[in-house]
């Protein structure tokens, strides 16, 4: 029987291979932005968990904590970054697919 | 017993972050991601980790499915600009290797469990904190023999303590503030700066380059009418 503890990191590392299977095997750039987003988000859950463990010595889960927080914000500035890119890329091909043979032979 | 609470929160998230990636739709994907992200914050305040699970649900659940939402809405995508996704046979190495790391973490979970502790012996450290509790012993007795001999009655309302507590709540919005603005000013401060730049970076890149609105600006290196049809 896991502890749950354990079954939380279980948790994040099955998220996390679903996000990595997201950026493998879609073409989609939308959904390879969604699936990065459920990578960060597995890490952020481990790292809460650990945190946890560390809940009874003062100050020892302070870094994991503030290390979500700070995740979290890189998060948001990379998914702005991301879809604005993904915006510019669309309006020079006319599709969000990384298979466009238009996106392979982009110059500039 | 919390284990079962963790795993039934924990399916929904991995069949939603299933979901999320499986889906052709953007907008159904984009849904998805929303169940997932706030069964994430639930996990998180099981954690008691409050104030996080609350930026979850207003960073994650709020920012960023805003702008997905929007930008999908924004483009409305028809099938053929979608393009098309790879068969069963292509998407296999990506299923090996998503299962690689899944047993590569659940080794790695279950090396955690046979986690040895080191203890090391720290005797110049015994010897400070006993010197320490000495000298508070003798301030203690100095003050009690003082008030002794001036013949008061009331005990000295100064004594030395070795420490004082202060009681804030795990993962509270208080237990936040006590680190986030002192050990870890700078990063915070930095963050700021990462998303002011991230925010500029956005109004730049994602500007239509045949419009000026600053004179003499041209970020698109291509001449216009070779980009494919671009509006």
């Amino acid at each position: 029987m896991m502890s749950s503890a354990d079954a939380v990191q279980a948790v994040a590392g099955l998220l996390f291979a679903v996000g990595v299977f997201g950026v493998l095997s879609r073409r989609n750039l939308i959904i390879m932005l969604m699936s990065v987003e459920l990578m960060l988000n597995a890490a952020n859950l481990s790292l809460v968990g650990f945190a946890r463990e560390m809940a009874h010595l003062p100050g020892k889960s302070d870094g994991g904590q503030a290390m979500v927080l700070m995740a979290m914000a890189v998060a948001a500035a990379e998914v702005a970054v991301g879809l604005s890119i993904l915006i510019a890329l669309f309006r020079h091909v006319r599709s969000v697919s990384v298979d466009h043979p238009q996106t392979a032979t982009l110059r500039d | 017993m919390e284990a079962i609470f963790v795993w039934l929160i924990g399916i929904v998230i991995v069949l939603a972050g299933a979901a999320t990636v499986l889906q052709r739709n953007p907008i159904h994907a984009a849904l998805s991601m929303l169940v997932a992200l706030g069964g994430t914050a639930v996990l998180m305040a099981g954690l008691k980790a409050h104030f996080l699970a609350t930026m979850q649900v207003l960073l994650y659940g709020g920012a960023i499915m805003v702008l997905f939402v929007f930008v999908i809405m924004l483009l409305t995508l028809k099938d053929e600009e979608l393009g098309p996704e790879p068969s069963l046979g292509e998407r296999l190495p990506a299923v090996i290797a998503s299962l690689l790391i899944v047993f590569v973490l659940f080794w790695a979970l279950a090396q955690r469990s046979k986690q040895e502790a080191i203890v090391y012996e720290q005797p110049h450290l015994d010897q400070l904190v006993d010197a320490a509790e000495r000298e508070v012993e003798a301030k203690r007795a100095d003050a009690l023999r003082e008030a002794d001999r001036l013949g008061q009655t009331a005990r000295p309302t100064k004594v030395p303590e070795l420490r004082r507590r202060q009681v804030v709540y795990y993962g509270s919005t208080e237990h936040f503030a006590r680190f986030l603005y002192t050990d870890y000013a700078v990063p915070f401060e930095l963050i700021t700066v990462l998303v002011m730049a991230a925010a500029a970076g956005v109004i730049v890149l994602a500007r239509r380059p045949d419009r000026h609105t600053l004179e003499g600006t041209r970020l698109s290196s291509t001449p216009a009418g070779s980009s494919g049809g671009a509006a």
